[in-house]
């Protein structure tokens, strides 16, 4: 049998490491098959794509064993050049892989660059822009684009190369509802109906998304393979929670049920959970939840009236937003790419003021236009969602100091400061490290740790757990609950709606630069029509519960609810 | 909207012309501007490229960087002002009106130092050069593709190596541009601000936006590496998407614009026209 990938006894040591990325892997991959590859943060899933392709060793200097066979070709023995005749790969970060000035440009960039002929190349072209549903955006910046639709342009650009295998890298770590939704169409599409390998990496919030559209899957750790099979018996094994990838809501449920004796058992597919569900409730009622109602009474600590925001551009990024904060809430802050989220954080940090002359932005009762900077970010901080972006010192100890320090905080207090946030984030035995040698998950925990030693009594959160492995994120959420425990009011800016569901009593739900709902969480996401608007979907156990007509009113938001509801049955 | 010398797609009679019309004239100004040193014929390049400009429909904001620029240039040209008083170095004017002083300025710690026609005319040409040499760039920057501008130099049997160059240099300015704002915003969250006037503060103040800064670029220059050989630049001829026509007006005005400079380049040489 011919495979589209042969990996035989393949390890890799990079250069100035001791210790092997990968360690003896071995995997075929059949012509067709849609592959995903699950593992944690580090485990080496992105070394495997860039081996596929001969990046890894060619660009990313390495030490390589064994062999690996891509489309019949040896990778060992040829150049990137060669490769990407037979290997496609979109990496995660959809904006660093645009490289040309226009979408259509951008797309054209690949084959191009292949010596393809030119009327092989516009029919390429055209038809990766219609299968990405980028038509009618030919002429737009790249850079400008949504990040939904960047990685649809990132997509098309080695759709038109053209190659029979092709390797994502989480495509959907950094999109939005309606971005995830796109990709995920278009996944399907490349492989049912181009007859492509696909080989797709995950480590973990978008498994929900992408598990149905598996053939197999691969699990990894620590650089080897853990396990291997069919992706719902895979899931369902456990193996997924063993490794710290997590597995979808509806498998824990279903796990949860089998382990309590219900007669169910664990399944990653809606489909089959619903139907077992269905089966088991049949006849009984189910127990009471609540209606999510809460008592808003803390003092108010930051009002937007009527805020308006149009920039230089002309593009009006909010349209007369009013809202409060109140003291001691969890808000999840939602919406599409472009709905005006981020927009309004930097209103609330006092970054960005409205630019119509009646909106205001006020602060413990101030208008954030008659106050400096650095009076309002004691107050109201905020946390990007890339940490890169807030990180400038060497040392984890200087970048924790860094904002106090600047603050005014005498040594002393800087100094109980920085020891603080090192017990709160565990980051004690970072102390010293450099950050450019920190993984992802260690920078994340510091950039949080940088803003919470300023002692903000409102922090915005941006995407808390993108890109991080479940006990991470576990462990990021359990300090900010803590903080707001604490009375450190918290507004999640997320993508996961499972997340906001579980955490956040409040929800606010932006689109096109207005509030589009604002209330208890449960009574947001059981609103349909005003979730379809927005593009955005409840969490997956409310999407579950919603398709067993006995437990359909039962709004869960979370899987901790959603077994609540069980124990309570009666009948 | 694009950003800080960024292309953007306009169709413009700018725009429209060949990349290597564009490049040729581009040059031939880039390279009188560096080499000329009178006013009277650093302005009309001046005004050649804010015509052009205009042309093309760059960006007034891009504007605000060369008063920026200028700006920064003032204590650079006072230095060169007071110290400019070599005679010898002018080869166009009189020296006995070069080494003429017209104003005396008296310094703590140096005395007093007497600020002569020449040091005036070496300033007032260091203060216009640099801006001069933006504006003629801009309308390139602005107008023309990356793709395009492969495309036209790919018939030039360019090396890959300098292709690679070029398109770091196209997505340098723009992506520093956006990063930069990015971390004075993170800095400034964090309670950072500039706050002092002395120099050495004002130093110590900027290292952290360095430190960052220089980090970002070099992983983007990573990351377009591994971008472009995922996109197999390089592995072949470089096959354009569109036929790039060179018309008979791009013809005329190559064919003028290359008069025109070594016209110039004759007279400077041989007249000393252009320099003081």
């Amino acid at each position: 049998m011919t495979y589209a990938v042969d990996i035989r006894d393949y390890s890799l040591t990079f250069l100035g490491q001791s210790r092997k990325a990968l360690k003896n892997i071995n995997l075929k991959v059949r012509v067709g098959e849609v592959l995903g590859i699950v593992g944690p943060a580090g485990s080496g899933k992105t070394s495997l794509l860039l081996s596929l392709n001969g990046v890894i060793p060619n660009d990313i200097p390495a030490i390589q064993e064994g062999s690996i066979t891509v489309d019949g070709v040896n990778v060992m023995e040829h150049d990137v050049a060669i490769l990407t005749k037979h290997v496609g790969i979109v990496l995660d970060t959809p904006d660093t892989q645009l490289l040309a000035a226009t979408v259509y440009d951008d797309v054209a960039f690949g084959p191009s660059n292949l010596g393809l002929d030119r009327d092989e190349i516009v029919r390429r072209v055209e038809n990766a822009l219609e299968v990405s549903r980028l038509k009618g955006k030919e002429l737009r910046n790249p850079l400008q684009l949504s990040g939904g639709e960047q990685q649809s342009l990132a997509i098309a650009g080695i759709l038109a190369m053209d190659p029979p295998i092709i390797a994502f890298d989480e495509p959907l770590s950094m999109l939005d509802p309606v971005g995830k939704e796109t990709v995920i169409t278009l996944l399907k599409n490349i492989a049912k109906e181009r007859n492509r390998t696909v080989i797709l990496t995950e480590s973990g919030p978008d498994l929900e998304n992408t598990l149905p559209y598996f053939d197999r899957l691969v699990a990894l750790r620590d650089g080897e393979i853990v396990a291997e099979g069919e992706p719902d018996q895979l899931v369902a094994s456990g193996v997924l929670e063993d490794i710290d990838v997590g597995e979808p809501q509806v498998t824990t449920l279903m796990r949860s049920l089998t382990a309590y004796g219900y007669p169910v058992r664990p399944t990653a597919n809606m489909e089959l959970a619903a139907s077992q569900l269905s089966e088991f409730v049949d006849g009984r009622y189910p127990g009471f939840i609540g209606d999510g109602e809460y008592a808003m009474d803390g003092d108010i600590i930051l009002k937007m009236e009527n805020v308006r925001h149009v920039y230089p551009s002309g593009v009006e990024a909010l349209k007369g937003v009013s809202l409060e904060i109140r003291r001691g809430d969890m808000i999840g802050l939602v919406g599409s790419n472009g709905s005006g989220k981020t927009t309004l954080c930097m209103h609330a940090v006092g970054v960005l003021k409205p630019t119509n002359p009646d909106g205001r932005v006020l602060l413990m009762g101030r208008d954030t236009r008659t106050m400096k900077l650095k009076e309002i970010i004691r107050q109201v901080n905020y946390v990007y969602q890339i940490p890169d972006n807030m990180l400038f010192q060497e040392r984890v100890e200087d970048e924790i100091a860094f904002g106090p320090s600047m603050m005014g905080f005498t040594p002393t207090e800087t100094r109980k400061a920085v020891d603080e946030m090192m017990e709160l984030f565990s980051l004690g035995d970072y102390r010293d490290s450099y950050i450019l040698h920190l993984p992802r998950n260690v920078k994340r925990l510091l950039s949080l740790a940088c803003v919470v030693a300023t002692r903000p009594s409102l922090l915005l959160v941006d995407e808390p757990t993108t890109g991080l492995d479940r006990k991470t994120s576990e462990k990021v959420m359990n300090i900010l609950e803590m903080l707001n425990r604490g009375g450190v009011t918290i507004v999640i800016i997320s993508h996961n709606m499972e997340l906001v569901g579980r955490y956040c009593r409040r929800v606010i739900v932006m689109d096109a630069g207005r509030i589009l709902a604002d209330g208890p969480a449960r009574k947001v996401f059981a609103d349909d029509e005003t979730l379809r608007r927005a593009n955005l979907r409840p969490p997956q156990v409310m999407r579950l519960f919603k398709m067993v007509p006995q437990l359909a009113q039962s709004n869960v938001l979370s899987v901790e609810e959603a077994l609540e509801v069980f124990r309570g049955m009666g009948g | 909207m694009a950003v800080f010398l960024e292309y953007a797609y306009r169709d413009t009679f700018y725009h429209r012309l060949h990349p290597i019309t564009k490049l040729v004239i581009t040059l031939n100004l880039f390279i009188l501007a560096g080499l000329y040193w009178d006013v009277r014929f650093l302005l009309p390049i001046a005004v050649i490229g804010l015509l052009i400009s205009y042309t093309a429909r760059v960006p007034v904001r891009w504007f605000l960087a060369i008063a920026g620029i200028m700006i920064f240039l003032i204590p650079f040209v006072i230095i060169g002002v007071l110290t400019q008083v070599n005679p010898l170095l002018f080869k166009v004017y009189p020296r006995e009106f070069v080494s003429r002083e017209f104003f005396t300025v008296t310094l703590p710690l140096v005395g007093k130092i007497g600020v002569t026609w020449g040091g005036l005319l070496w300033g007032l040409a260091f203060e216009l050069r640099i801006p001069i040499i933006l504006l003629c760039i801009y309308p390139f920057i602005y107008s023309t593709s990356f793709n395009d501008l492969v495309n036209a130099l790919s018939r030039y049997n360019i090396p890959y190596q300098l292709l690679f160059i070029l398109m770091v240099a196209y997505r340098f300015v723009p992506v520093t541009v956006r990063e930069t704002m990015t971390i004075i915003t993170a800095l400034r969250l964090r309670g950072w601000e500039v706050g002092s006037r002395n120099p050495k503060i004002v130093f110590q103040r900027f290292l952290p936006l360095a430190f960052a800064l220089v980090r970002t670029l070099v992983k983007m220059i990573d990351e377009v590496n591994t971008a472009a050989r995922i996109r197999a630049f390089g592995a072949s001829k470089f096959t354009p998407i569109r036929q790039l026509e060179m018309h008979i007006l791009d013809k005329l005005l190559i064919a003028a614009s290359l008069a025109l400079f070594i016209l110039a380049l004759y007279l400077l040489f041989t007249q000393n026209m252009g320099l003081i």
